[in-house]
């Protein structure tokens, strides 16, 4: 993370946001904070909230999700939090967009891709001519092979890599400050996993784009992240730079998400090792620290309440963790 | 897709010679229709030469033989009643079906897809109740039912539209939306689960993400996208209505192949009703063909494998 970038605006603001499915919290008041340049994980297992967040932000929640009440969405100042979905429309793709986990489906089978792409552009004001040029352009810079020929292809006719990389250059032909992507390599083959994050980093320097990169796998946020939110049930546990996070992990959660990856050395790991499970439906969140039921140190208290989100800086870098068994965990 | 396109045709080419074969038949199971076409006190005689002429006395896999002789040149045969060559029957009349058939086509397509699209896109209010309601009523009336219900209303009770004829374009409104009621009932529930299933995709998503309002989203992205099932229903409806203008056109007294059908059934003048038979399974069939043709227009990906699945 570049220090100076702090005393800027940030790009996007988050702040107590909420998702309700029905009458259940999903994301239980997190709070982001993404500056320009900057690439922010947010990690954890399957059925977290994490895409729900993204969605949030987006203002694309489906039908049954609500935004709770109290939350706050700044975009450069703007709060987006109950903006109505012509507003919305003005920013989403221009200021603002997403890139989704399925590349294929992502796309309109039946519209070819170069169309695809310079429809952002067109909706958003710019004329037919100029913005088929900046699309093609875009779809050069993303390194896609003859875009000239892919230009009028239509995503049966790609491979997934090559479609991922056509949402990319959907996503970022409009400029937008913010780019959210929700495990964008996830359905790729293992190979070209890496050339999409190299991309997707590479442009996001050269634009000073923020990036929200949402994923379940701790391999692709050693790769991209500046900066790390693990998330919970719904719930930021722990918040560092991803050196930091990398090197000194505070929740058991994170060491458990840690462990997960060959090739990162942590500390003995013979207790979280058999910390077993998965993240079980959000109807059945427990009570007070939602980690607690798979957690070696969980106590009474921790089935009581939720330790808060604090910060316990380490060598003046700011490290935010929920944990009242911090120090336990250190001793591992 | 050429060779597609030869190997449907020879399907519906055999499909057709079936359904002929079988009613050439059945037909003359019947019955000997020479006793019903002489006059009152005719002689044994008479009738033996009549019989003859209509070629009644030879035996059955002969006039088979000959019929099917006959429509390879097609030549349809004379009406026995009429004593015209059917060609002529049929063609006088088609316009008046074709007509019928077109605004009943146009009535349920351009009602019913609307009704569909603003269910789907209205669920859970009260609108889509509302049009729920047009839908169940459209779809659970029999087209008699209708037709009649509308006479008593518009043309008894409030005298707004003739009950028969087909003199002015008027006469053509009520049996119009009798024919049609019913496929515009199915028009709208196709288009509601079509645009409902496609409203759920991911590209959809994708479009929103992009900023695109969803007004164009429904015209640009999801009206191709749900194109397919409705035009698999637009060809199969065709087939309906054609039917249904049997009902209608003899509630209506409109001039239609349909009420020549139904007289000629009453009188067994037989290559009427084998005419008009053979009509209904070319009308199917050109449907099926303009379906697939429209599929390759709409979907690249049937352009390029070479047929729908
Ligand atoms: N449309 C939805 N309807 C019902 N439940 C949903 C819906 N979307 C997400 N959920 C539930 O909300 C929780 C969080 O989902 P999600 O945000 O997709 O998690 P993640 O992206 O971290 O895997 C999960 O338990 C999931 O089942
Ligand atoms: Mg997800």
């Amino acid at each position: 993370m570049n220090a100076s970038s702090e005393t800027h605006t940030p790009v996007l603001e988050v702040r107590g946001l909420g998702v309700r499915l029905r009458d259940i919290a999903a994301v239980d008041d997190i709070d982001l904070t993404l500056y320009a340049g900057e690439a922010l994980a947010l990690v954890g297992e399957s059925g977290c909230g994490k895409s729900l967040s993204s969605l949030a932000i987006m203002g694309l929640l489906p039908h049954v999700a609500s935004l709770s009440e109290g939350t706050s969405i700044l975009l450069q100042g703007q709060q987006l939090a109950g903006l109505d979905e012509d507003s919305y429309n003005r920013l989403r793709g221009n200021r603002m967009s997403m890139i989704f986990q399925e590349p294929f489906t992502s796309l309109n089978p039946l519209m070819p891709v170069g169309a695809q792409i310079t429809e952002v552009l067109t909706v958003h004001g710019v004329p037919e001519a100029e913005a088929r040029a900046r699309a093609l352009d875009m779809l050069n810079k993303v390194g896609i092979p003859d875009p000239a020929v892919r230009f009028n292809q239509f995503p049966f006719e790609l491979s997934g890599g090559i479609c991922q990389r056509v949402m990319i250059a959907l996503a970022l032909v409009g400029n937008p400050t913010l780019l959210i992507a929700d495990e964008p390599t996830t359905a790729l083959d293992v190979t070209i996993q890496a050339q999409i994050l190299d991309l997707m980093r590479d442009l996001m320097r050269e634009r000073d784009t923020a990036l929200l990169l949402i994923t379940h796998d701790m391999g692709v946020v050693a790769e991209t992240a500046d900066r790390v939110a693990v998330m919970y049930a719904g719930r930021i546990v722990e918040l560092a730079d991803a050196r930091t996070l990398f090197t000194s992990p505070r929740h058991p959660y994170t060491r458990l998400l840690l462990e997960s990856i060959p090739g990162i050395s942590t500390p003995p790991k013979t207790v979280l090792r058999t910390i077993a499970g998965t993240v079980p439906d959000i109807r059945d969140w427990a009570e007070g620290c939602r980690f607690h039921p798979r957690c070696p140190f969980a106590s009474d208290d921790c089935r009581k309440a939720a330790p808060p989100l604090e910060d316990l800086p380490l060598d003046g870098r700011s490290h935010k963790v929920a944990c009242r068994h911090v120090n336990k965990t250190e001793l591992l | 897709m050429s060779r597609f396109i030869l190997k449907r045709l020879w399907q519906a080419f055999l499909a057709a010679l079936g359904a002929l074969t079988i009613l050439f038949f059945v037909q003359r199971l019947t019955g000997d229709p020479t006793l019903l076409l002489v006059p009152e006190g005719a002689t044994a005689e008479d009738i033996a030469t009549l019989r003859a002429s209509l070629g009644f006395d030879q035996p059955l896999y002969i006039q088979y033989l000959q019929y099917i002789k006959g429509l390879g040149t097609f030549d349809l045969g004379m009406s026995y009643v009429q004593g015209v060559p059917v060609w002529d029957i049929l063609m006088s009349r088609l316009p008046y079906t074709l007509w019928l058939t077109a605004g009943a086509m146009l009535l349920s397509i351009g009602a019913g897809l609307p009704i569909g699209v603003l269910m789907a896109l209205k669920r859970g209010t009260i609108l889509e109740r509302l049009l729920q309601g047009v839908v169940f009523t459209g779809q659970s009336m029999p087209t008699f039912f209708s037709g009649i219900l509308m006479i008593l209303l518009f043309a008894v009770h409030l005298q707004w539209l003739p009950s028969s004829g087909s003199d002015s374009v008027t006469s053509m409104l009520m049996p119009s939306v009798a024919l049609g009621l019913l496929t515009l009932a199915t028009f709208a529930r196709v288009a509601r689960t079509a645009v409902l299933d496609e409203l759920g995709k991911d590209y959809v998503r994708t479009a929103r993400a992009k900023g695109v309002p969803m007004k164009r989203i429904i015209w640009r992205h999801l009206a191709r996208n749900s194109a397919i099932p409705v035009i698999t229903v637009a060809a199969l409806e065709i087939s309906h209505l054609l039917a249904g203008a049997v009902i209608v056109e003899t509630l209506f007294a409109w001039p239609g192949l349909g009420q020549v059908a139904v007289q000629a059934i009453e009188a067994r003048d037989f290559p009427i009703v084998q005419a008009v038979v053979l009509f209904g399974a070319v009308a199917s069939v050109a449907c099926n063909l303009i379906a697939d043709l429209l599929y390759g227009l709409v979907d690249p990906r049937i352009r390029h494998t070479g047929g729908a699945q």
